[in-house]
């Protein structure tokens, strides 16, 4: 049985209503059996994913934003799901990553169910398939201007120490941090970086970079392709423990979701998602 | 190779460690590896390694191949090739398959090589030419 999360929040109330009308039709069109239930204040995405699991769902479907997946993530524990999403806004990181990016191409991959085993990525005990950002991290796909980019960079370095892999420490003066399962671009592109299904972890450190080097750099930048800045560390690595410095903020998918020290793993094809031909790998 | 953009390093390398990262510890790595910072402890790859100019190492290295532009106290094995460039500096032995020097390296330590190539013995180079 297919059980469907839809969240409201992030959503205009406008489009909420006609992305669920949307759903329902192109649902029963493409004739997909299953059951809805809409997020409120008093069944949050917790009771849900429980409820969905005691009513012996096979498939979780996560209607709404970046931020509904994530939470429905969290909410999992040791549940067996396959997942899907269905974005209830545009441009969705989720949606470049597994190639949906409106309701209409969401119902049509559900209809054609096409599986992939994913790898998901851990900090502390919460679950995330994309990536966490860290300093200028945090503004990757983000509409930045040139002003407030330089201004970001005038601020300075930050020490950071990491131990990885349970083997080294790393010490660096980086502008920001990358630490990627996946992210809406095709591995192709910049080697097997952000692949979800190679069991690894890409750790991406950027330098400080000098005005002229912002300037050249800038879509490199903002688009979090920092492998690409002459300098950058990449690592490949399957654990990460950030010890300094301490309560710098991590973001997941632009939103700030825990401070350091952290500890992030990968863990080997997790989850069974539903996945379009579109997808970034 | 140090003046090619980042992103063709990135394609062929599966590591890099730049120029302001120090490394404490065992980096070991199954894909290429770069490294423009500092290293103090071991490396080891299954595949090659490149130290930049701006690199100094101060660690066992072990590696596939191996070309060397910065400086690296510690002694290396390599099964195939090392290459000292021009500005790499190596104290310690080296025990290699094949090595290739460039004018201007340095180079501090006992080297061996694995195979050791069929030399005629200088007695047979010795006997007297026969001459008519």
């Amino acid at each position: 049985m297919y059980y469907y999360i839809l969240d409201t929040h992030g959503v205009p109330q406008k489009d909420f209503e006609r992305n669920q009308t949307e759903l329902q039709g192109l649902l029963t069109e493409h004739n997909i059996n299953g059951e809805m239930a809409r997020v409120t204040p008093l069944r949050i995405i917790q009771d849900l994913v429980d409820t969905a699991a005691n009513r012996g769902a096979t498939t979780l479907v996560a209607c709404g934003t970046d931020q509904t997946f994530n939470q429905v993530l969290a909410s999992i524990r040791e549940h067996e799901f396959t997942l899907g999403f269905v974005p209830f806004v545009s441009d969705t990181q989720l949606g470049r990553i597994l190639g949906i990016k409106d309701v209409a191409s969401a119902a049509k991959t559900i209809a054609s169910r096409r599986t992939e085993r994913i790898d998901i990525a851990k900090i502390n005990h919460q679950y995330f398939i994309s990536y966490l950002e860290m300093g200028v991290g945090q503004y990757t796909n983000k509409s930045v201007g040139m002003f407030s980019l330089m201004k970001l960079f005038s601020t300075g370095p930050t020490q950071l120490k990491m131990r990885i892999d349970d083997s080294y420490l790393i010490t660096s003066k980086v502008m920001g941090a990358l630490i990627i399962n996946t992210r809406g671009t095709r591995p192709e592109n910049s080697a097997s970086i952000g692949n979800p299904q190679d069991g690894f972890l890409d750790l991406l450190l950027l330098e400080h970079i000098n005005k002229f080097g912002v300037i050249q750099n800038r879509a490199e930048v903002l688009s979090g392709y920092y492998e690409k800045i002459p300098g950058t560390t990449v690592i490949r690595c399957k654990k990460i423990e950030i010890l300094e410095p301490m309560n710098q903020k991590i973001f997941i998918d632009g939103k700030e979701t825990f401070k350091t020290p952290a500890k992030i793993e990968i863990i080997p094809s997790k989850f069974k998602m539903i996945v379009g031909k579109d997808r970034a790998f | 190779m140090a003046d090619r953009k980042n992103e063709e390093i990135v394609k062929e390398t599966e590591s890099i460690v730049g120029p302001s990262v120090k490394i404490e510890g065992d980096l070991k790595s199954n894909g290429n590896l770069r490294i423009d910072g500092t290293v103090i402890g071991k490396v080891k790859t299954a595949q090659n390694l490149t130290v930049g100019h701006s690199a100094r190492i101060s660690a066992d290295v072990e590696a596939e191949n191996v070309t060397v532009y910065g400086i690296i106290e510690g002694n290396i094995k390599v099964v195939g090739e090392l290459m000292l460039g021009s500005t790499g500096k190596i104290l310690g032995d080296i025990n290699c398959g094949k090595l290739k020097v460039e004018e201007g390296a340095y180079f501090a330590g006992k080297c061996q090589m694995k195979d050791k190539p069929a030399i005629e013995p200088l007695e047979e180079l010795a006997k007297p030419v026969a001459t008519k």
